[in-house]
């Protein structure tokens, strides 16, 4: 059993090694970014209202307009 | 870089176009609520870092499988289907559902999206199946509903879908000729 899993990270330890660290970074980066702009309440909601701390109001409430504008449904 | 151009001429379009009736209809319908504060700065920037985000995966994937064959279907995945399956809105305007729940049901269906895409793009078999995935998910997803007292403007709402689908081509065709610009040796198309 324990031989199975070791056998499963390492394979999963090869795969992942043959993306290069750019193309690793450059999709995480992309990923967070379209996270936090598309799912803003999801986010929020998950981290316990800290969004709200951090981004002041007119910034969000610009983003907002933006996201209606681009047809992302929110409020 | 070039999806932040390409965002800003999608953000261009949107501005003149569809601006002026969201305005409207927001004056229309809007709650009575207190001033609200814009930063004009903001959504500019915004737009730019969104485009560039797009443009990420529309880079790896357009090296293996050309530049207008992912545009396209990055435009169905992520714009079209997105688009017609619920009604973008003017400020002000509520659907009944909570703010997270409209969310993450989105985000599911984008990431359905994805992965069907990605089955699209490997060609064969796995083809059909994605461009299935892809045509059942409108119906897999639940919708949103608009309160009753936005039925009136329902073709307003319409009007503004279009031009944000519109907005979307625009942002996705720009990307692709950008990128041929950037990098001429990527193929259009490859099967």
């Amino acid at each position: 059993m324990r031989l199975k899993a070791r056998k499963l990270v390492l394979k999963l330890a090869q795969k992942t090694s043959r993306i290069p660290l750019k193309t690793a970074l450059a999709l995480a980066a992309a990923g967070v970014t379209l996270a936090v702009l598309l799912y803003p309440a999801v986010i929020d909601a998950a981290l316990g209202g800290i969004l709200q701390k951090i981004v002041p109001a007119p910034i969000y409430n610009a983003i907002h307009e933006l996201r209606h504008l681009l047809g992302i449904p929110c409020h | 870089m070039a999806g932040a151009l390409a965002a800003l001429a999608q953000l261009a379009f949107l501005y003149y176009f569809a601006a002026p009736l969201a305005e409207s209809l927001h004056d229309k319908l809007a709650v009575v609520e207190g001033e609200e504060e814009y930063a004009e700065w903001a959504p500019p920037l915004v737009a730019m870092a969104l485009g560039a985000a797009w443009a990420v995966p529309f880079h790896y994937l357009s090296m293996r499988h050309g530049v207008a064959k992912t545009a396209a279907l990055m435009f169905v995945a992520f714009s079209l289907l997105p688009g017609l399956k619920w009604l973008p809105t003017p400020h002000g305007v509520t659907y009944v559902e909570p703010v997270w729940w409209r969310e993450a049901v989105h985000g599911a269906y984008l990431l359905y999206n994805l992965f069907a895409l990605l089955l699209v793009l490997r060609g064969g078999l796995a083809a059909v199946a994605g461009a299935a995935a892809l045509g059942a998910g409108p119906l897999l997803f639940p919708s949103f509903t608009l309160p009753d007292k936005y039925a009136g403007v329902v073709p307003e709402l319409r009007a503004l879908q279009g031009l944000s689908l519109a907005s979307w081509a625009l942002f996705w065709s720009s990307l692709a000729i950008l990128t041929s610009i950037f990098a001429p040796l990527r193929r259009l198309w490859r099967s």
